[in-house]
């Protein structure tokens, strides 16, 4: 046992000398409660000190300064950092997350990574083993876009790409060039007959657009993963596939 | 902080049966940390950095704000620490001060140090101290009241008080730094980006800061100024610089008391602050000669909404955003379509709003327009506003102003409005009479519109652009068609009939008008910019049918054109437009022109001054 003090909303653990501190809003507060019942003390402090979480990818090109997670040194969105946190704290493996990071530095836009991290904090994503992103997209009864009904024919398995160039980056133009899937929250605002997962890499998001809440992201390219007949909301855990 | 307690108390006759007490409980202890302070956060941000600042004014202190990483608030001076039996005094009494003797120090209340409670029931303080690191973790007990336990001692040789209160992360904790921003050293701040907004203007009495309330500094903390206790008028964003002790305040520091001296000096500080400012203003624009000029100023000054100035017997009146200049002799009908206000005066003294780069005036130099408005418009009046572009009939007035009104026939182009909250075309310009004829060799804009006019497809909403092209320095844009384009769906580009009949009509057009600009590079629409830039006929919607649809993506292009020259796909379109105001200051009309972002418009608006001032 190390002197503590737990009060109704925080817990306090001295354990060397170093203090470790959390309040009852912190998502690992019932756990640290937990260990500390059951004797393990040091599970408690590790679970109070969040940056143990990232402190074993720490190393080479991830780094920590202060209270800040900097990845090739730019600095990680403190939404990026509360999600990989989160995973940790359920117990889930980062390492897809480690992998979607590398693959957003690698967005060559900084508007585009910044509206990444946007739509990181606002909605569930899916994130593969690869490190890219699973989204949602309508089409018709024969697979081909709803737009047009003849330009793209997205079969399962099927890459599509159009020039980076093309597609409009800014987010404020809510409808423009560019190819569009989106959350399970916004599939609901669309008609179409067949709804497809699609795969997306980081790195090929140009935008998300502001309407809609943020659920809606136009892309240069992407790969058809899967059709699903009855959609159901994908929850937020790291799934592998 | 200096409090004096020195109440005149005479009396005779009276047999007095007790004094008054204050009963030391968990319920007091409550009433003084977590009911005392509205905003905790902002609070406990001001108090302890208040104590820090009061500890250390030659080091500046560093202020952590909680991230995910490291969830706590920490604070850190770099001042002497504190002995044990300091700490016992400062961390466990309320109401202990050793500050109320001076006003060379913030504190004064004995509160200060105790405001983490009102957010959180323990947090810790490591004193650095004699040689010593003291680790202590202060707490609210089980009966509320507080304790203070000393839980770790090493040796150590810095000096100083870290204070450290667990919290999460919350933009509330970054907005509470506005409290410290007058600090002086600046704290480091870490864990987030925060700048130190600089003032517009600066006197030993006063500060005028780019926006905000208006404040009273009391010493380096800031306090907001309630408008309605001291005038009726708006308070520009002056923070008046009072002396600690000089007015009081609440006992959360949150807020100045209004008695009837405070409220008489900050009266009387705000009332020489204002005029001093409002001199040095008015001086800097009696040397001006233009509108321009007075904005140069004006955009670096803060103002009253309406703020007279007199010059050549003309009285202007001074908006934050622009300046109404009297046009007498003319009637006037004048909208703002930003603000969505109307200003129209038949009284023959009228005023024209003339706003800030939102506005171009155009003069209309093309005879035939001028017989068309003559004939359908006869009522017109000398400006008409439609959007952001205003049609003047007689550039007199506007000469004498010093005003800029450009000939119709200098546009390269026209089109909708791409920043305007309602784009619409320009009416006069772009009639539906699809009779009118070309008024003149440059004004090949007015084809393009009239084209799409005649589709009857012009947007007014988001706009498309069917076709972009840049010329020598000009950028050239056609309005789209207005496709089905809500929701979610692949918009690449289309290649139909009509777009198919725009490109092989407007394409040569285009090229023709605009010939005398140099040679004409089109870059959207990608399969048709191909064929258009080497001169060729695209294939036509029926071939391309013909043609598995991935040979209709951009990437296919040489299936079917296997010669053409590399589309010029990587336009750095902020360079070009920054390209074009330098050789045509035709301001707004430009931003239609291509698709840069917001983000561009700080470095455009400096171009933009720059030409001002040229």
């Amino acid at each position: 046992m190390y002197p503590h003090l737990i009060t109704d909303n925080t817990i306090t653990i001295i354990r060397d000398g170093a203090i470790s501190t959390i309040t009852s809003q912190a998502p690992s507060f019932s756990a640290v409660l937990d260990a500390i019942k059951s004797g393990n003390w040091d599970e408690a402090v590790d679970l109070m000190t969040p940056r143990h979480a990232v402190e074993s990818y720490v190393g080479g090109s991830l780094t920590i300064d202060g209270g800040n997670l900097y990845k090739d040194g730019h600095l990680i969105d403190h939404a990026m950092v509360s999600h990989i946190l989160t995973m940790r704290g359920k117990g889930f493996d980062v390492a897809p997350l480690m992998a979607f990071l590398d693959k957003v530095l690698a967005n060559p836009s900084m508007r585009s990574r910044n509206q990444i991290w946007r739509f990181v904090s606002t909605n569930n994503i899916t994130i593969t083993p690869q490190g890219n992103l699973l989204f949602y997209k309508k089409v018709k009864s024969d697979y081909y876009d709803i737009h047009t009904g003849h330009s793209y024919c997205y079969t399962v398995g099927s890459t599509h790409s159009m020039p980076r160039s093309e597609v409009n980056d800014d987010p404020e133009v809510t409808c423009s060039f560019g190819l569009h899937v989106c959350s399970y929250e916004y599939l609901r605002n669309f008609r179409g007959d067949r709804t497809l997962i699609c795969e997306v890499d980081p790195a090929h998001i140009v935008s998300v657009p502001i309407d809609y809440e943020n659920t809606k992201v136009r892309v240069c390219q992407l790969t058809v993963h899967s059709e699903v007949e009855n959609p159901t909301p994908m929850a937020t855990e790291v799934r592998s596939f | 902080m200096l409090i004096e307690i020195n109440n005149t108390h005479q009396s005779a006759g009276l047999t007095k049966v007790c004094d008054f007490a204050i009963e030391t409980n968990g319920v007091m202890i409550k009433a003084l940390t977590s009911r005392l302070y509205s905003n905790p956060i902002a609070s406990i941000v001001r108090e302890l950095a208040s104590n820090a600042l009061d500890a250390c004014r030659t080091h500046p202190m560093v202020v952590s704000i909680p991230t995910p990483l490291d969830p706590a608030f920490r604070i850190r001076d770099f001042g002497q620490g504190l002995a044990p039996t300091q700490m016992a005094e400062v961390f466990t009494r309320f109401g202990a001060s050793t500050k109320r003797d001076t006003n060379s120090q913030i504190g004064g209340f004995g509160l200060g140090a105790k405001s983490p409670f009102a957010l959180v029931n323990s947090y810790t303080i490591i004193s650095y101290h004699g040689g010593h690191k003291t680790t202590y973790v202060a707490s609210i007990t089980g009966n509320g009241m507080p304790a203070l336990h000393e839980v770790h001692r090493i040796p150590s040789g810095e000096t100083g008080l870290e204070i450290v209160v667990p919290a999460d992360p919350s933009p509330q904790w970054v907005e509470a730094l506005s409290q410290i921003q007058f600090f002086e050293p600046r704290p480091l701040i870490k864990g987030c980006t925060f700048d130190y907004p600089d003032p517009l203007h600066e006197t030993p009495a006063y500060l005028v800061m780019p926006s905000g309330g208006a404040k009273v500094l009391v010493g380096p903390v800031a306090y907001p100024l309630a408008k309605d206790r001291l005038t009726n008028n708006t308070i520009p964003p002056i923070v008046l610089k009072l002396g600690i002790g000089s007015i009081e305040v609440t006992a959360s520091r949150e807020e100045i008391v209004y008695s009837a001296s405070t409220v008489a000096t900050l009266k009387a500080h705000l009332h020489q602050a204002v005029t001093d400012y409002r001199t040095v203003v008015n001086t800097l624009l009696s040397g001006c000669t233009n509108v321009y000029d007075m904005w140069r100023i004006l955009e670096g000054a803060v103002l009253y909404p309406e703020w007279n100035y007199h010059k050549d017997g003309h009285t202007y009146t001074v908006h934050q955003r622009s300046v109404s200049i009297p046009t007498h002799g003319y009637r006037h009908v004048v909208r703002s379509p930003r603000r969505k206000t109307w200003r129209i005066n038949s009284s023959g003294s009228s005023t024209l709003n003339y706003y800030k780069e939102d506005v171009i005036y155009l003069e209309d130099d093309s005879r035939k327009l001028q017989e068309r408005i003559a004939n359908h418009y006869p009522t017109l009046p000398n400006v008409i506003s439609g959007t952001d572009i205003y049609l003047v009939k007689d550039r007199t007035h506007f000469d004498r102003l010093g005003i800029p009104v450009y000939p119709i026939s200098s546009l390269p182009y026209s089109g909708t409005l791409r920043n305007s909250p309602k784009p619409r075309t320009f009416r006069i310009v772009n009639s539906k009479d699809k009779l009118v004829p070309d008024p003149g060799p440059f004004t090949g804009y007015l084809k393009v519109s009239e084209d799409l006019e005649w589709r009857g497809q012009v947007l007014t909403g988001e706009r498309y652009n069917l076709m972009s092209a840049r010329v020598g320095k000009f950028c050239v844009i056609t309005p789209s068609f207005r496709g089905s384009l809500d929701g979610m769906q692949d918009i690449a580009p289309i290649y139909d009939d009509k777009v198919h009949e725009f490109w092989t009509t407007a394409a040569p057009r285009l090229k023709e008008w605009f010939s005398f600009a140099g040679e004409i590079v089109y870059y959207q629409r990608p399969l048709y910019a191909a064929c258009a830039n080497a001169g060729l006929l695209p294939p036509t919607p029926a071939d391309l049918s013909k043609e598995p649809h991935h040979h209709r993506n951009w990437q296919d292009i040489s299936l079917f054109c296997p010669n053409l020259p590399p589309l010029p796909l990587s336009i750095d379109y902020a360079k070009e437009f920054k390209n074009v105001l330098q050789t045509y200051p035709l301001i707004r009309t430009l931003f239609s022109c291509t698709s840069w972002t917001s983000q561009d418009i700080p470095a455009i608006t400096d171009i933009v001054r720059t030409l001002i001032k040229e």
